[in-house]
């Protein structure tokens, strides 16, 4: 080899020795010792701003802080406000004539990241943009019950409701600044740059904006004005870095690039054997479900009755999906209102896995088996197109299931996969037959949107006029004692229905390194990082903090070396 | 030459527009109910609710002053985004086709004037590795092997955030590089070795032999330049492809480049992105397709075009 | 011709390596085509008991994430892969040549306006549009294997035309001329076959392609949609696993080797045995 050659090599490898092996782990901090938290984000977000940001991110948390968050109980906790109002505290008055006034007290010494006082001001006007036209804020028609927003005084907010509603006290997860956004109409703020971007994005979160290198990460630095107190945060650099691929997370949390990640519950049995972290089956309030769809004549003929769908249902192996396909990561559902949710309610009739109880069924129903082993009833044929999102490899997985079970008992289905934005636009048309699909649930428990009759996202064609009306009344009812009757109604009607099957209940499963300290994983939208605050992070010079809670319904998983995931079934 | 990226345009507009699902399937995608009042404002402020046409003359009358328009996923110019991923993409890009030029010239005149040895057979069969096997395949597995079993080099991104150094973006480059490369390697160390092959066979070679030529002369001017011609409209071809063709490794090793940007921008059906980075891409095939032909002119004396 | 003949058998046959690839594609082509009658096991048979299981007796290359028999989704999957394979290669290099040649040989407004076409053609880079034909195509063998072949044929066109353009000026053909052969006699009597060698490379080159492009788009989720198998969804479908049950991985991936690799050995051993040298002697 030539002299030339040789120090090449030679440049390369002393590079290597010098540069590599650099993993998040292991040099958590930089150079100077800064706690730098390292996250594997699985997308890029559009917006800085939460609510025009149609994908609700951690991102925009770590920045930005609302009235409320929630923790990982479900439950609604305080953030800039005080207290929340309710009707106990006095802070929740009902007029004479059916209004409602909603008065919530802020924290006092808060500042935005800029150095200007967050007032009541800045509430008011967040309110003011989210129900002006073309906020493209996606739950804006909650907004609109507020008919009205006060502030007496620079502390204190105070709403004039039209009337008493069950989810008042989930708005406002974010506030915008008056100060930088005030003098601007809605478009221009949802246009405008340098706040949804950039530099001039300001919060009043523990974390403020850094930079943002489009593809690749955000990073935010730490707020040393935090109004929480000077001890906090206790991390002085986070980089969200965006790894799309869902592999490619997988390999990097293996090789210790990262302190945090969200892979899929398949992966999990992966990380078995590899050290320093732990993983947290979150449930995330998203349910698998069977949907059937009468909107079309065929879905009609086969679909319309419900002992017949019944028997379509009793020969499915949940048990077997959750167990065996999914690894035991996740729990068979038989509502939509998940457990870790107060409003669940487990004593609704049930779909057991009972094939032959199935073909009792569908033989009484008139379907008798021909012969080519599927059945038939007046010439036609018990067969129908199963409509498949590309790319979905769990839905699609759990769609093959079902396919071969229902084989077993003599129906017939097929696939049809579309490519994601036209199977979105068909599956709105509502001319599909069925599907096996996912819907993440808010932290409220209100259905109505999914299986009213004329609910925006029922496009299953299925509706129930006394179903509708004890939702709609849950809807408009805010006291638990009082909203949870109507809520177990309306599961057990749905269930006696059999429209459709839920099948499981999703779960994120989180890889934290065990450097992590303070964190409380959460299924909600508010997401793991709702109190990044108080998290901590353990670089290597420094002594371990070994504060790690957990979600109620996470699931550690170690195995017997301490380290890394052997999954359970959680019950 | 404006006609044909006039037609081009027209062409990549239906095409895109025909394919079924609008941009407001990216806001329904999270499971989470939106509002259909939201869908509807939504799908009108993007424009996307007039008649393609309509959409299309907007888009070309912007386009023709210097405005790609603004994208539907971010509000943003999408000059300016597909602006930001570039140095990312001719960073890579332009470091695969150097090693892949150099080492396909090596691999493939080897190949040729050696033909049958050792040399050519292994060559021939690490060549046709690089064709033969999925390109997401071996990433995964030089991912696997090189990145978290012996943990010699990262698994992703361009560099190490905060802690960052030119060696480290270099570290960064050489699994996707390394792949990127070996595609190319494969094809044209191919081409290149058939096409020297052809050509030393050649009468004229034979002339230049009894001549009494030496052989560097031989080979190197006289076959190697006409074996080039094929050789080169093959590269001219693959780096005009240069934006688009790495969206595999792009995704597997994280890299922040345009090919990954327009799958994306696919899947989200953002028009203006979509039609930005192909005219990008049109505009770069028609310049290096008239490189192509210029070499072509300096190559071979016989060819000349007006 | 008979006496060419004899010399291309002889020659072919002295190619080691091609000779072994045709036997290996040959035996493959046909084990994947007998599968309903090879395979142990029915292609949808879903045992969720017996998920991922390494190679044994009763599974000989292991079961998938669904329980099923690898090497009965092996052969299955040879099957669409093959197809995609042969008819995009098919389509594409005929269509290729047939533009490359025409635009070579006649040169002039028609190689200018078939050249622009090719540059229509190239100015959308490829994995891109497939990526947005696959959006409107059902997800099945033909329908891809098509819009594959549709997009690879620019490449041959534009090698076929720099040969053409190339061998137009030879003495052969100008003498072809001279003794007033028609174009098309010349185009497909003696320009043609000395182009023969890059189109059957790149014949040769395009079904490799084509399975390759198969797997990359089932990759991204498009390309031929579960449950019916192709190597390349196979190999996606296991990538998570690839450290802990590489039978997954390395079933699928190495059939899609062999048979590209076989492929482009026997287009290699084709293009020596037909030695466009012997030919350019007048």
């Amino acid at each position: 080899m030539s002299a030339a050659w040789r120090a090449g090599c030679a440049a390369l490898l002393a590079a290597a020795a010098f540069g590599c092996v650099s993993g998040a782990d292991d040099a958590g901090g930089g150079a100077d010792g800064r706690k730098i938290l390292r996250v594997a984000y699985e997308r890029e977000i559009d917006v800085l701003n939460p609510f025009t940001s149609q994908n609700l991110a951690d991102i925009q948390f770590s920045m930005a802080e609302g009235l409320v968050t929630t923790d990982e109980h479900n439950r609604y906790v305080p953030v800039l406000a005080r207290v929340i109002p309710t009707e106990r505290n006095g802070l929740i008055v009902r007029n004479a004539d059916g209004s409602v006034d909603m008065t919530w007290p802020l924290h006092e010494n808060v500042r935005w990241h800029d150095g200007a006082p967050f007032t009541s001001a800045d509430v008011c006007f967040t309110w003011r943009f989210i129900v002006s036209t073309g906020s493209q804020t996606y739950n804006r028609d909650q907004y609109l019950g507020i008919r009205g927003c006060s502030a007496p005084d620079p502390h204190t907010v105070v709403f004039h409701w039209d009337g008493m509603y069950a989810y008042y006290d989930g708005l406002f997860e974010a506030i915008l600044p008056e100060h930088v956004l005030g003098g601007m109409s809605t478009e221009e703020i949802v246009n405008d740059t340098p706040f949804n971007r950039g530099p001039a994005f300001v919060g009043t979160g523990p974390f403020r904006f850094a930079e943002w290198k489009a593809g690749e990460y955000i990073r935010v630095v730490r707020n040393d004005d935090y109004w929480r107190g000077s001890a906090y945060p206790a991390i002085d650099e986070i980089v969200w870095a965006f790894v799309p691929d869902a592999n490619t997370r997988l390999n990097a949390m293996r090789a210790h690039q990262y302190h945090f990640a969200r892979i899929l519950p398949t992966q999990v049995a992966e990380l078995e054997g590899v050290g320093g972290y732990d993983i947290h089956l979150i449930s995330s309030n998203t349910f698998l479900h069977f949907d059937l769809n009468v909107n079309t004549e065929r879905g009609r003929r086969l679909f319309g009755s419900r002992d017949v769908r019944a028997a379509l249902f009793h020969a499915i192996d949940r048990r077997a999906i959750a167990d065996l396909l999914m690894q035991g990561t996740v729990r068979v559902a038989e509502t939509p209102i998940h457990p870790g949710n107060p409003y669940h309610y487990d004593a609704v009739p049930t779909f057991d896995f009972d094939p032959e109880l199935a073909r009792q069924m569908l033989d009484a129903a008139g379907w008798t088996v021909g012969p080519d082993g599927v059945r038939v009833r007046d010439g036609r044929r018990f067969a129908f197109t199963l409509l498949n999102r590309a790319g979905a490899a769990d839905r699609i997985a759990v769609a093959q299931v079902i396919q071969a079970q229902l084989k077993d008992v003599g129906v017939e289905v097929r696939f049809e996969t579309l490519e994601s934005a036209a199977f979105t636009q068909r599956w709105r048309s509502g001319r599909w037959e069925a599907e096996v699909n996912a819907w993440f649930l808010p932290a409220d428990p209100s259905l109505t949107g999914l299986y009213a009759c004329d609910g925006p996202n029922n496009m299953t064609g299925f509706c129930d006029l006394a179903l509708d009306a004890v939702m709609k009344a849950s809807d408009r009812t805010a006291a638990f004692e009082d909203r949870k009757p109507l809520l177990d109604r309306v599961q057990a009607m749905l269930a006696a229905e059999a429209w459709s099957l839920p099948i499981y209940y999703n779960v994120v499963p989180e890889v934290v390194s065990r450097r992590i300290g303070g964190y409380r994983g959460s299924g909600t939208n508010f997401g793991s990082f709702w109190n990044l605050w108080e998290w901590t992070l353990d670089t290597p010079e420094g002594a371990r903090t070994p504060d790690v809670r957990r979600a109620l319904d996470a699931t550690e998983v170690p195995d017997a070396s301490g380290t890394g995931a052997t999954p359970g079934a959680p019950r | 030459m404006i006609p044909l990226v006039l037609g081009i345009t027209i062409v990549l507009f239906a095409v895109i527009q025909a394919a079924p699902g609008g941009p407001e399937g990216a806001l329904l995608q999270s499971g989470r109910f939106i509002d259909p009042s939201v869908i509807e404002a939504y799908r009108h402020r993007l424009g996307v609710d007039r008649p393609v046409p309509v959409q299309y003359v907007r888009w070309l009358g912007s386009a023709l002053r210097g405005d790609l328009g603004i994208s539907f996923s971010t509000t943003r110019p999408v000059t300016e985004m597909i602006l930001e991923r570039l140095p990312a993409t001719v960073e890579l890009m332009g470091v695969s086709f150097a090693l892949a030029a150099v080492l396909a010239f090596f691999v493939g005149i080897l190949s040729a004037l050696r033909q049958y040895s050792v040399f050519d057979h292994l060559g021939t069969g690490l060549s046709f590795l690089g064709i033969a096997m999925p390109v997401f395949w071996f990433a995964l597995i030089v991912q696997l092997v090189f990145a978290v079993e012996l943990g010699w080099l990262p698994v992703s991104g361009t560099e190490t955030v905060g802690a960052t150094s030119l060696g480290d973006r270099l570290l960064h480059l050489v699994l996707p590089a390394v792949v990127l490369s070996l595609r190319y390697v494969a094809g044209w160390s191919r081409y290149l070795r058939s096409s020297l092959l052809g050509s030393l066979r050649a009468p004229y070679v034979r002339t230049a032999r009894a001549k009494g030529l030496d052989e560097v002369t031989v080979v190197g001017v006289h076959a190697l330049r006409n074996a080039l011609i094929p050789v080169v409209s093959i590269m001219a071809l693959d780096l005009s492809g240069l934006f688009s063709g790495a969206v595999i490794t792009e995704t597997v090793f994280a890299w922040p480049g345009v090919g990954r940007l327009f799958v994306q921008a696919m899947f989200a059906r953002d028009y203006p992105l979509l039609m930005g980075i192909l005219l990008l891409g049109s505009v770069m095939v028609v310049l290096f397709n008239l490189v192509a032909d210029l070499v072509y002119g300096i190559l071979d004396p016989r060819i000349r075009y007006e | 011709m008979s006496e060419r003949g004899a010399g291309f058998g002889a020659r072919l046959a002295r190619h080691r390596l091609a000779v072994v690839s045709l036997g290996v594609l040959i035996v493959l082509a046909a084990a994947c085509a007998a599968a309903p009658l090879l395979a142990p096991y029915p292609f949808d048979a879903i045992d969720l008991a017996h998920i991922r299981q390494p190679p044994s007796l009763h599974h000989l290359m292991g079961t998938d994430d669904l329980g099923r028999d690898l090497l009965t989704r092996v052969l299955y999957g040879g099957r669409v892969s093959i197809l995609i394979g042969v008819l995009a290669a098919l389509l594409g290099t005929g269509l290729g040549s047939l533009v490359g040649s025409l635009a070579g040989y006649f040169g002039g407004r028609l190689d200018n306006a078939l050249m622009r076409l090719t540059d229509v053609a190239y100015s959308i880079p490829t994995l891109p549009l497939l990526i947005v034909l696959a959006s409107y195509t059902r997800a099945t063998a033909v329908p891809m294997a098509l819009i594959i072949g549709l997009l690879s044929w620019m490449a041959t066109a534009r090698v076929v035309r720099g040969e053409v353009l190339a061998l137009r000026e030879t003495a052969f053909v100008e003498a072809a001329r001279g003794i007033g052969a028609t174009h098309g006699r010349i185009i497909v009597r003696h320009v043609l076959p000395n182009s023969v060698g890059p189109i059957v490379v790149g014949a040769t080159l395009a079904v490799g392609n084509a399975i390759i492009i198969e797997s990359s788009l089932s990759f991204l989720g498009l390309g031929v949609q579960p449950p019916t198998p192709t190597w390349g969804n196979m190999l996606m479908d296991a990538q998570s696993t690839m450290a802990t049950k590489p039978w997954l991985t390395v079933f699928p991936g190495a059939a899609i080797l062999i048979v590209v690799l076989a492929v482009n050995f026997l287009g290699d051993g084709l293009q020596d045995a037909m030695d466009p040298s012997a030919r350019r002697e007048p």
